[in-house]
């Protein structure tokens, strides 16, 4: 039994727990996927917005199923930084905003490197969060991801399809990863929950 | 007789401690209580690595105390023990990190 009361470590081990089933990276492995596909004009927004939308929805019945029985079930409070991802997210729209309508071209040719900066400002508060050091190696890709392709004389959102599709597959191959792992380390539903002695 | 009769002024935050609180495993308890909203027995057992009994018998005392509230609900037919810490709880729970660590910045190196 840990004798230690460091509440911060505490609150990223309690969020390990839940988040070693991978689910959570496979969920926007698969979005940042889709996005992809819009960005390079195979399908319009639709099915990204559908996505968002439903993928919170699908991660908390598939943790129902698989991941609450196992290893428990904790609802946490927002973080610090989950409370600022709202203001991230309408700041980045608002950025976006400006940018198709101020008619500037070589702002939109730095197109990919905001996307990498903001999906590396979303792994760093995952970082934060759960204390998961791979997360900042994500936020590393992203923002190096980014920068990089806008090297190469690429149009721009097929330069941030490529860019998605790059991280998307590496994101979804650790998160299967770590989901056959956590099916390896608790292989079946704990029936405690039912037996309890409380 | 009290501490400060004693002239043991910088002990007064041990004094003070709540001794429901003392004891490492209800430490435990209310340190990932006071992380999450709720969590299940299942949850706590799992993070504390508490046995099912053991975790059971302090959590009742501290339901006792008032400083952990357990409610019984059904997910898919299956029975869940769902905690959470009270208002006095989290009060007491501060109070005690506090008074702990006034207590080890006032004794010398």
């Amino acid at each position: 039994m840990e004798r230690s009361v460091d509440v911060g470590k505490i609150e990223q081990k309690a969020h390990r727990l839940i988040q070693q089933d991978g689910l959570e990276m496979i969920c926007y492995g698969s979005l940042q996927f889709i996005m992809g596909l819009d960005f390079y004009g195979i399908t319009n927004l639709l099915p990204v917005i559908a996505a968002a939308i439903l993928i919170p929805f699908a991660l908390r019945t598939i943790r129902g199923r698989i991941t609450y029985p196992r290893v428990g079930y904790a609802k946490f409070a927002k973080t610090s930084g989950q409370k600022l991802l709202p203001v991230f997210i309408a700041a980045a729209a608002i950025v976006l905003l400006i940018l198709v309508t101020s008619g500037i071209r070589w702002l939109g040719d730095f197109l990919p490197l905001y996307l990498g900066g903001a999906l590396a400002g979303w792994s760093y508060i995952n970082a934060r969060t759960t204390g998961d050091k791979i997360w900042y190696f994500f936020a590393a890709l992203y923002l190096g991801g980014g920068a990089g392709i806008i090297l190469f004389s690429l149009e721009i959102l097929q330069a941030c399809a490529i860019q998605l599709w790059m991280v998307a597959p590496i994101l979804t191959a650790v998160g299967v990863i770590r989901l056959y792992r956590f099916l390896q380390k608790y292989p079946k539903p704990s029936m405690e929950t039912a037996r309890d002695s409380q | 007789m009290t501490h400060n009769e004693h002239g043991n002024e910088g002990l007064q935050p041990i004094a003070d401690i709540d001794r429901v609180i003392h004891e490492p495993a209800r430490l435990l308890i209310l340190a990932y209580l006071s992380v999450v909203e709720s969590a299940d027995f299942l949850f706590l057992e799992r993070q504390t690595g508490l046995t099912r009994g053991n975790l059971s018998s302090h959590l009742s005392k501290l339901e006792t105390a008032g400083y952990v509230e357990i409610k019984k609900e059904f997910v898919d037919k299956i029975p869940r023990t769902l905690l959470r810490l009270t208002e006095a709880g989290r009060a007491s729970f501060q109070a005690y990190r506090q008074n702990m660590q006034q207590f080890f910045s006032e004794l010398p190196e």
